[in-house]
């Protein structure tokens, strides 16, 4: 055997015990390679790193160690505690510290990391320099050379480009911005007839409204109207009379079903609306009654009785005279029945009686002339 | 007619081989050049656009855009760009010195150097970078469908349709047979141009065309 062959022999097998050592633990110096993004970026994918055995020179917080879970899987990460001869390590690149290994698992610290595009190509030329002659061109030309050469080079090629593939920023993906819209609130118009949904709206916008529908557990009902503002703002018009068979049923909400046309797409969207009715409300103000109908749908049924009351004196007697006089009247949605008291008359007491759903509201006042 | 010498006629007889070692190799670069020009996918919906080997152009919502992924692999693609490049112009440049009479011995080597990367090499590089390739483009293919508190939005979805061709241009089967025949029919015609065995040393070479 040749000197170079032998030399050449105890490389190889210097290069199989250095690889093996992270599984044997005796060696007292190991190569790993590094084969994924967890050490990123203190170690790339393709590093080639080299270790010292923990029995020659320790290892302690902060060291990147070497330890192997299971045949053919080692695990090249930082510590970042050592108790209770316990180990813990994390990837630099990971969110969390890898479970507990025994101390003694622990077998290589690392010492150097060699970068992927440094020991790939220096490893290419000394194994082409075996074979090619590099420091004679003019022998390029002789036979088998040239195709060595060239072959070399390309395989060289397609292995630095795969290993800078692989070693390159670590996996992302293009973040395409997708349009979107949220709700951002809902209001409903002092009269009750209109819906006004507002919406947050990113690199889309509002541009139509192909079909709208309010449901309640009365029924399916379309909305009066529908129409765009501002591409933010979606304005629909409610049914009024939704909300007296709600209110007779005791329920205070309703669905809105509403298709819209985006300038991207399309959007479906099924809305709880909640609403409270105003109780309506009755006052006098000077001598004339008012009652107020804040409800969307008409007020039936309002019963008035007033009582004028007159007295006199008949020498020490105050003679007292009452007369009644009584009304019924249907408030329509949002109006005011106003009832003047006319006539003369001290005063009247003035009784007003509805229904509020379920509830029978009466009112009692009284009412001073207003000649006085 | 002249009666030529019978080391020239052995070689005009061989000259057919050596066509077809030219014309192989021409073919095997011509074949990389449409894997890598062709475009291989068709994107379209909220993305759009065609994707080759070596570049793409990919839109959204009428906005170009660069994809990392598609970039990575397009770099990539540059020892493929030179191999290909190199097939081209050996190919073309045997055929060349065939018809021109010239020596054509380094040109044949070329070829089989060409052949020995396209098998040995190129053919596993390339399906290593299909790989890569395909789940790029795989990436391509989303929906943009989401549910917000404004309800669900159908905002389209991105798909990739390949082209009937792509499936041939991608398969390193393909590469592979056409690599293996090239350095077969290269391998015919260096024994066949020599005689028997490799030449010594070039200036053995007898004259022009023959290396023996």
């Amino acid at each position: 055997m040749y000197p170079r062959d032998l030399l050449l022999l105890v490389v190889a097998v210097l290069l199989v015990a250095a690889f093996l050592a992270p599984y044997l633990g005796l060696p007292p110096f190991a190569l790993s390679l590094v084969a994924g993004y967890s050490m990123y970026p203190s170690l790339k994918p393709g590093d080639l790193v080299l270790s010292t055995a923990v029995w020659l020179t320790g290892f302690s917080k902060g060291d990147v160690v070497i330890y192997c879970t299971g045949l053919f899987h080692c695990v090249v990460h930082r510590v970042v505690e050592v108790a209770g001869g316990a180990v813990v390590t994390k990837g630099d690149f990971n969110p969390a510290p890898d479970p507990p290994v025994p101390e003694t698992a622990v077998k290589y610290r690392e010492v150097l990391a060699i970068p992927l595009v440094v020991w790939l190509p220096l490893a290419v030329i000394l194994v082409t320099s075996l074979f090619v002659p590099l420091w004679d061109l003019r022998r390029l030309f002789q036979p088998l050379h040239l195709e060595t050469t060239l072959f070399v080079l390309f395989v060289t090629l397609y292995a630095v480009f795969t290993a800078l593939y692989v070693v390159g920023q670590p996996p992302y993906r293009t973040v395409l911005q997708a349009p979107s819209l949220e709700l951002a609130g809902y209001e409903i118009s002092g009269d009750y007839t209109a819906l006004t949904l507002d919406y947050s709206t990113f690199n889309t916008s509002i541009v139509g409204v192909s079909s709208c529908s309010v449901v309640s557990p009365a029924g399916l009902y379309s909305c009066t109207y529908a129409r765009v503002v501002n591409g933010s703002r979606v304005v629909i018009g409610v049914p009024t009379f939704l909300y007296k068979e709600l209110f007779q049923a005791g329920v205070n909400y309703f669905y809105v079903n509403l298709t819209a046309k985006l300038d991207r797409g399309l959007l479906i969207g099924y809305y709880p609306i909640h609403f409270t009715l105003r109780k309506p409300a009755v006052k006098v103000e000077g001598c004339t009654l008012l009652v107020e109908n804040t409800l969307p749908f008409p007020l039936e049924n309002v019963s008035v009785r007033v009582t004028y009351v007159n007295s006199t004196w008949v020498g020490l007697v105050n003679v007292v005279h009452s007369r009644d006089e009584s009304f019924n009247a249907t408030v329509e949605p949002m109006e005011t029945y106003r009832l003047e008291l006319q006539g003369v008359f001290d005063y009247a007491y003035v009784r007003v009686s509805y229904y509020y759903g379920n509830e029978s509201v009466v009112w009692v006042g009284r009412v001073e002339p207003c000649s006085r | 007619m002249g009666e030529s010498s019978p080391v020239v006629g052995e070689g005009e007889r061989y000259k057919k081989v050596h066509y077809v070692t030219g014309l192989l190799t021409l073919f095997y670069g011509v074949y990389m050049v449409l894997a890598l020009v062709l475009p291989l996918y068709r994107v379209y919906g909220v993305l759009d656009g065609l994707v080759a080997f070596s570049y793409y152009r990919v839109t959204y919502y009428g906005a170009p855009v660069t994809v990392d992924e598609l970039d990575r692999t397009s770099y990539m693609a540059a020892p493929l760009v030179l191999f290909t490049v190199y097939m081209v112009f050996s190919g073309a440049n045997l055929l060349l010195a065939l018809l021109e009479g010239e020596d054509y011995t380094v040109q044949l080597r070329l070829c089989f150097t060409g052949g020995l990367v396209g098998a040995v090499s190129s053919a596993v590089f390339l399906g290593l970078y299909s790989y890569f390739f395909t789940r790029a483009v795989s990436t391509l293919s989303f929906s943009l469908d989401h549910v917000t508190s404004a309800g669900r939005l159908i905002l389209g979805s991105s798909n990739v349709q390949q082209f009937p061709y792509t499936g041939l241009l991608l398969n390193p089967l393909v590469h592979l047979v056409l690599a293996l025949a090239t350095l077969l029919s290269s391998t015919l015609s260096i024994l066949l141009h020599t005689g028997r065995g490799w030449p010594t040393k070039p200036h053995e070479a007898e004259g022009p065309g023959h290396a023996r």
